[in-house]
């Protein structure tokens, strides 16, 4: 790991290929798809029909929301201004069942999912990509302010040159033999780049606003969404203790798939100085808090582990990203004496990772206590802007 | 990128429309402005042509009594229909008969109906996609006010025994409706000797205009209006008459009704020479072919999904369909395909070809070949 990666531009694609763009309807998509036509590819628009928004509840304007009506024609006229084909696809069932029912069971169980990543790796890079395969298309590209950078035989995915809007941290999850088939056209733009390029094509989706975090939860109120979707648990699991680190009472919460590590709001313990969610007790149904100086960690265990680039030694340093807005932070990564997992293709509906054999993790040891390190988020390891691979936070 | 040629073969969802209707409508466009109800000249010269296509359009029905009602196309003529028929006859019953592959237009009105208390008997086709006209005889019940089957089914083409059907209907006083959409200017369709109280029809199926249908209603048959406002088309259809669109409709009949038999024959040997090719590969008809019009031929292709299918084909120059797009623009088994008993994992490998006038004689080899080659490396 010593070795500066040098960032190369993606694999050799022949200009004859046939591509096919994610486009979700937003400006990205639309720009990535432009750009290569531009190229010379030919280019196919697929839209994922993800989930019915008459289902997932919360009132709101959708307008700005993925895999609404109006987001699946935003994409079907910027394809044909752009003189391409579009298809859409309906994965409302294989979402359902692989994102929004994991986001539940994750919640229920004291974690915090990142629906995002587990839909590019479940969905984007493998349902999509195995229907597209169907119609012979070679690559699939997506909007995603991310690059693809080889290093000894092995595919890895590396930040965008655009750090604001960098994201490389939801690509972890990604195989080598997704890697290869994958282009980023925005990979070296910025936003506002793009969104001129948008602008001077005068693409229909030109001023389509960012759209939210998570799709299915339009109105970003995932209470309500557990308390409309997980009804009969919400009301087993009831109402709880808070407590402090020393086991001191403080108080009384609503259910702990309601709260996330590192939450201060909500909690209704008035002090001088306010408290934070530390830990979630899901089997008691506690919630610990902790005052801001208490908050830190020093040490996280990661599983589910996705190497990029395989690490040739047991202990390395190297940045590491533990949510989507974090700034990456120096680490020591320590390999777990057993097996270590390989990237490869992920086919298998994968366990919780504390039901997963526990040799397969790393220990992370942080250069300086990092707060709110949360079970259930991705942690991404970097160095030098290259994602050498990535796991999921369990302890 | 290449330009690839690209074959249309999609009449049963629209047609192009003709040139000389075209020109008809820019016609009436430019010169016949006027509002048909008012009183001036120039409005009065519009009502004539409105008349005049009035009459041209109960001429190619033979509805001479007959009120020809223009709407804005197939899906109204249908809701005006039900509905209108439905709550017009109400006092003497809330029973309706419809066959289980009604075009949605017809299917969902009579479920919005059940709703205020009217009650759907919606009868099973046979394996060829045919009602048969017993099972019509069976259901009716004393309460039956309407029995609405569709003429020529727009997924599978099958040609329904209207005729026995409205015998039945008529013989028991019972109203007859039938959905013509697909059926008008392609079989014949004779309003007087059939013996229809109502019949749809369309503009775009038959290379007119967009936005242009016409109910045809027999005199002194009770119905209410869907639509209130104005006093135009005998306060069936209120509203503005869409003069251009309606001259266009009519003359796109008159030109279907001159070529009837001459492209009914072509579209036959053309049929014959598709289905020959692709049953080389394996392809079935979905339904027999003497009980189909010979426009639409429905084709299973087992083993292979019609989404990826037709997306293959669309890439590769074909445009055909398959089931019903939903909104989205995604592709679902068909309940039209999935009512002949055909189970899922074959029904979802139906794939619709319509041919019609963008279908050239010559390029039909083409196309067969073009699928040939698309379902045979899937």
């Amino acid at each position: 790991m010593k070795s500066v990666v040098k960032i190369q531009p993606s694999p050799f694609i022949p200009r004859h290929s046939r591509v096919a763009v994610a486009m979700s309807g937003g400006v990205d998509s639309s720009v990535a798809a432009k750009i290569l036509v531009g190229q010379g590819y030919e280019v196919i628009g697929v839209t994922m029909k993800l989930w019915n928004y008459d289902e997932v509840g919360g009132n709101v304007d959708l307008s700005n929301s993925c895999c609404s009506l109006d987001s699946i024609n935003g994409a079907r006229m910027v394809c044909t201004e752009l003189g391409i084909p579009h298809f859409v696809y309906d994965f409302s069932s294989e979402f359902q069942k692989i994102v929004i029912e994991n986001f539940k069971t994750e919640y229920l169980a004291g974690r915090t999912p990142n629906p995002c990543i587990r839909c590019n790796t479940y969905l984007k890079w493998h349902t999509l990509l195995d229907k597209i395969t169907e119609i012979d298309v070679d690559f699939i590209a997506t909007g995603h302010y991310a690059q693809i950078v080889e290093k000894d035989e092995n595919f890895a995915i590396a930040r965008a040159k655009y750090r604001e809007k960098d994201q490389s941290y939801a690509l972890w999850e990604l195989s080598q033999e997704n890697l290869k088939r994958t282009l980023f056209p925005l990979g070296k733009l910025t936003k506002p780049e793009v969104r001129n390029i948008a602008k001077e094509a005068n693409l229909e989706t030109a001023d389509e606003p960012e759209s939210q975090e998570i799709c299915f939860i339009p109105d970003n109120d995932y209470h309500r969404f557990l308390n409309e979707n997980a009804l009969d648990e919400m009301a087993k699991i009831g109402d709880g203790k808070i407590l402090d680190e020393a086991g001191n009472e403080l108080g009384t919460h609503k259910g702990f798939p309601f709260y996330t590590v590192g939450q201060r709001r909500g909690l209704g313990i008035y002090d001088a100085t306010p408290f934070y969610v530390k830990k979630i007790d899901a089997t008691k149904n506690e919630i610990i808090v902790a005052k801001k100086e208490a908050m830190t960690f020093v040490e996280m265990k990661v599983g589910q582990l996705n190497w990029m680039i395989p690490p040739k030694i047991e202990e390395f340093s190297a940045k590491v990203k533990i949510r989507y807005r974090h700034e990456a932070v120096e680490c020591n990564v320590q390999m777990n004496e057993g097996k270590r997992r390989k990237a490869k293709g992920k086919k298998e509906e994968i366990a919780s990772p504390l039901a997963r054999n526990d040799r397969n993790f790393v220990t992370v040891r942080f250069a300086e206590p990092q707060i709110a390190v949360a079970p259930g988020q991705s942690s991404v390891f970097y160095k030098n802007d290259v994602v050498l691979g990535g796991g999921i936070i369990f302890d | 990128m290449k330009s690839k040629q690209r074959f249309y073969c999609d009449h049963a969802a629209t047609t192009p429309i003709d040139e000389i209707v075209l020109s008809e409508i820019a016609r009436i466009s430019r010169g016949r402005f006027a509002n048909p109800s008012s009183t001036h000249q120039s409005g009065q010269a519009a009502k004539s042509e409105l008349e005049k296509s009035r009459r041209k359009m109960a001429k190619f029905c033979n509805a001479p009594n007959a009120n020809v009602i223009f709407t804005s196309g197939g899906t109204e003529s249908d809701n005006l229909a039900i509905l209108g028929l439905a709550r017009g006859n109400r006092e003497n019953g809330n029973h309706i008969i419809i066959s289980n592959i009604e075009h949605p237009a017809v299917a969902e009105s009579c479920k919005y109906l059940e709703n205020d208390g009217f009650e759907i008997s919606v009868l099973p086709v046979d394996k060829n996609g045919i009602l048969p006209p017993e099972s019509v005889k069976n259901a009716i019940r004393k309460n039956t006010i309407l029995i609405s089957v569709m003429a020529v089914n727009n997924e599978l083409g099958t040609i329904q025994p209207i005729e026995e059907i409205a015998k039945i209907a008529n013989g028991n006083g019972i109203l007859f409706h039938t959905d013509a959409v697909q059926a008008f200017g392609k079989i014949p369709i004779d309003f007087e000797k059939i013996g229809f109280d109502a019949l749809s029809i369309s503009s775009h199926k038959i290379y007119g205009p967009k936005g242009v249908g016409a109910l045809v209603l027999k005199k002194n048959v009770k119905i209410q209006p869907l639509v209130f406002g104005g006093k135009q088309e005998n306060l069936i259809r209120t509203g503005t008459e869409n003069l251009p669109g309606i001259v266009g409709f009519a003359k796109a009949a008159e030109l279907m009704f001159a070529h009837f038999e001459f492209e009914n024959a072509r579209l036959k040997k053309i049929e014959n020479k598709f289905v020959a090719k692709l049953s080389e590969i394996g392809a079935q008809r979905t339904v027999p072919t003497e009980c189909a019009y010979p426009g639409i031929i429905n084709l299973l292709f087992p083993g292979i999904s019609a989404e990826i299918l037709l997306q293959k084909l669309d890439l590769a120059g074909v445009e055909a369909s398959g089931g019903s797009a939903c909104s989205s623009g995604a592709i679902k088994v068909s309940p039209v395909v999935q009512a002949l008993g055909i189970p899922d994992e074959i029904a979802q490998s139906a794939v619709r070809f319509s041919f019609g006038r963008a279908t050239k004689s010559e390029d039909i080899s083409e196309i067969a070949e073009i699928v040939t080659e698309q379902a045979i490396i899937l």
